[in-house]
């Protein structure tokens, strides 16, 4: 298998916040979803994949070669996008397209007029004249137009209608139909990447939890629920987070056959969904 | 890194015209105001070597373009140098442009006293002064750096003249550096035009450009966006 | 082709295409030599992962469903009549052991299920 983009123990550090030994894969021809509670680190690893911010350690392969000496190279086979596009607000789109375009070998620019068109976007039109949604088509137009390689995303669903938001999920499927491609987005919006990711990376508190296949992460975890007083999470395998309440106790569990084994009749078994996984890892095994 | 320089350039097309039309208003009122070569040159070496770069680097501060110049496939010290290159073009427009002026008829400059080797390079040498004063600050720290630079500068200037007021005498430490830096220009804006001065005067343009060049390509290197 | 995944059962997605498309096999539905969608293009279709898609095919290559040829994409494969049968007869099997189960839990006897049967089998004459 190979990999788009392969991570390993990178590190960041910040005052307050430190990327600790973050190593996982992205494989090609597939979409993988960066997800965490906000401040986890997702923009951190994808800034660092693009060398917008030093790293303090740790190696970045991208296509196979060193995202810092191949820089150049790897960079024109990538397409990012920010979550808030940026760019010279008084200039024109076709000409911020013009400026751009020679940077890339593979640039069509009949395409990029074409998803100009699809998109309802004018050359004309100055940048500070759109909306956000608009800027995001924009900066998506940009980035389809050189048929980059890897479509890099940073928080690209936030702050757009639901109408939008379906089409740019579906769009990244079919980007995908070409087995050569890979989109690597991140996001706190669970449902999105419970819709399109083929693979999930979830990092909480600056080191990854897990970097699994989507379908095997929905089909093991589970929430293992019962009375109180019936069950403690220690009796429940794999536990990783509970919550309690006055009627009950909730348990996730990253195991939940190896829980019905254990615990059979005497608890509800829930499948869980990531915005689950998420919400419980955060309260942790405690007492909440 | 010629691709970054037009990149530059069409981004920046309409501050390209603001600036023409600003400048011309501002080289006009100087060319009818001034008859002195002195204060031409350093007016003029001021005015283009804070006002160009600033409204030109202030820009990807203001707009917040960094994410977009670092990420396009070119290396942080192509992008600095594509920088520099179509500053020190629009700077060196700017010169022209005001030695045209000058030369107008209503000019009150007398243009053969600044059209000289010695003149011109002492335009150019003020010029890259300013510059290279002005540019790491604005690298690194945008917009805002040059605030700071020139707000800290004024703030070391009237705490300069407290200084010098509360202690007085000739033996205080600040008077001296104040004396020493009037000397400095001073002496460089007196220097007999001999053709050694000049070439020393032309090697210390190269080597503050080269100076500040290096020290905006680190600091540019080292920015986290 | 007819496929539908519901997120609200129980069974992996996987095992719902495995399992639907075997039946269309096995039902003639589907016919020997038939294309089937390449795995990315169905995975957009019923909007499901790519590698449930390629995990589903997998199976199916494995359990003699379909082949795969390479750069064409996958056929339903030809099917023994014996082992055609034979599954035939395996899917109502597991139907039935799911009936027989129920029934016992039911306590339901042998004579009241074997009566319903033959009812059930000429209701659908």
């Amino acid at each position: 298998m190979t990999n788009a983009i392969e991570i390993k123990r990178l590190r960041k550090e910040y005052k307050g916040f430190t990327l600790e030994d973050a190593t996982f894969d992205v494989p090609e021809g597939y979409i993988m979803g960066l997800i965490g509670p906000n401040g986890a680190g997702k923009t951190t690893i994808i800034k660092l994949i693009m060398n917008l911010i030093r790293r303090d350690g740790g190696e970045v392969r991208l296509f196979g070669l060193d995202n810092l000496r191949h820089e150049p190279e790897v960079k024109a086979r990538i397409g990012f996008v920010y979550d808030v596009p940026r760019f010279h607000e008084d200039v024109p789109l076709g000409v911020i397209a013009s400026a751009i375009a020679p940077f890339y070998v593979k640039w069509d620019a009949s395409l990029f007029r074409r998803l100009l068109e699809e998109f309802e976007l004018g050359p004309k039109t100055m940048f500070k004249k759109l909306s956000h949604g608009q800027k995001m088509k924009f900066s998506l137009a940009l980035a389809l137009a050189h048929d980059a390689d890897l479509i890099l995303m940073d928080e690209p669903t936030a702050g757009l209608d639901p109408v939008f938001r379906f089409e740019l999920l579906e769009r990244l499927r079919s980007i995908i139909q070409n087995e050569r491609k890979t989109v690597l987005f991140s996001s706190h919006i669970t449902t999105d990447l419970e819709r399109v990711a083929d693979h999930i990376t979830f990092i909480h508190e600056g080191r990854i939890v897990f970097s699994e296949a989507k379908d095997d992460i929905l089909e093991t975890w589970g929430v293992v629920k019962a009375g109180p007083d019936v069950l403690q999470p220690a009796d429940v395998p794999e536990s990783r987070g509970v919550k309690r309440t006055d009627y009950g106790i909730e348990i996730l569990t990253s195991d939940v056959a190896a829980a019905r084994d254990a615990l059979g009749g005497r608890a509800v078994y829930d499948k869980a969904t990531l915005e689950d996984i998420m919400f419980y890892m955060s309260r942790g095994n405690g007492h909440a | 890194m010629l691709k970054l320089v037009r990149l530059e350039f069409l981004l920046s097309r309409r501050v390209l015209l603001t600036t023409f039309i600003l400048f011309s208003a501002v080289f006009v009122y100087l060319a009818c105001w001034s008859d002195s070569p002195n204060q031409f040159i350093g007016f003029v070496s001021l005015v283009t070597g804070l006002a160009i770069p600033v409204t030109f680097e202030g820009r990807e501060d203001r707009f917040r373009t960094s994410v977009l110049l670092c990420s396009l496939p070119a290396r942080r010290s192509d992008i600095v140098r594509a920088k520099y290159t179509m500053t020190w073009a629009v700077m060196a427009g700017a010169l022209v442009y005001a030695l045209l002026i000058a030369a107008l008829p209503f000019s009150k400059i007398p243009l053969a006293q600044v059209i000289n080797p010695k003149g011109l390079l002492l335009l150019v040498f003020f010029l890259s002064f300013f510059f290279a004063f002005q540019l790491p600050l604005t690298t690194r720290f945008g917009f805002k750096g040059i605030m700071i630079g020139l707000v800290g500068l004024q703030v070391l200037g009237v705490l300069g003249f407290v200084f010098v007021d509360l202690f007085g005498g000739k033996r205080n430490p600040l008077r001296v550096v104040f004396l020493a830096v009037e000397k400095f220009f001073r002496t460089i804006v007196r220097l007999e035009p001999t053709a050694g001065n000049l070439l020393l005067l032309g090697a210390a343009i190269v080597a503050l450009n080269a100076g500040s060049f290096l020290v905006a390509r680190a600091l540019y290197a080292r920015r986290d966006l | 082709m007819k496929i539908i995944i519901s997120n609200a059962s129980p069974d992996p997605i996987y095992e719902q295409v495995t399992r639907q498309i075997k039946g269309q096999i096995i039902s003639g539905d589907l016919k020997e030599g038939d294309p089937l969608p390449s795995i990315r293009k169905l995975a957009q279709d019923l909007q499901i992962s790519v590698i449930t898609t390629k995990r589903a095919y997998e199976e199916l290559q494995k359990e003699g469903f379909i082949d795969a040829v390479e750069g064409k994409g996958s056929y339903v494969a030809m099917q023994n009549k014996e082992l055609l049968r034979e599954k035939k007869m395996k899917l109502v099997e597991e139907k039935m052991s799911e009936a027989v189960e129920e029934a016992r839990l039911l306590g339901i006897t042998l004579p009241e299920l074997r009566e319903m049967l033959t009812l059930l089998f000429k209701e659908k004459d």
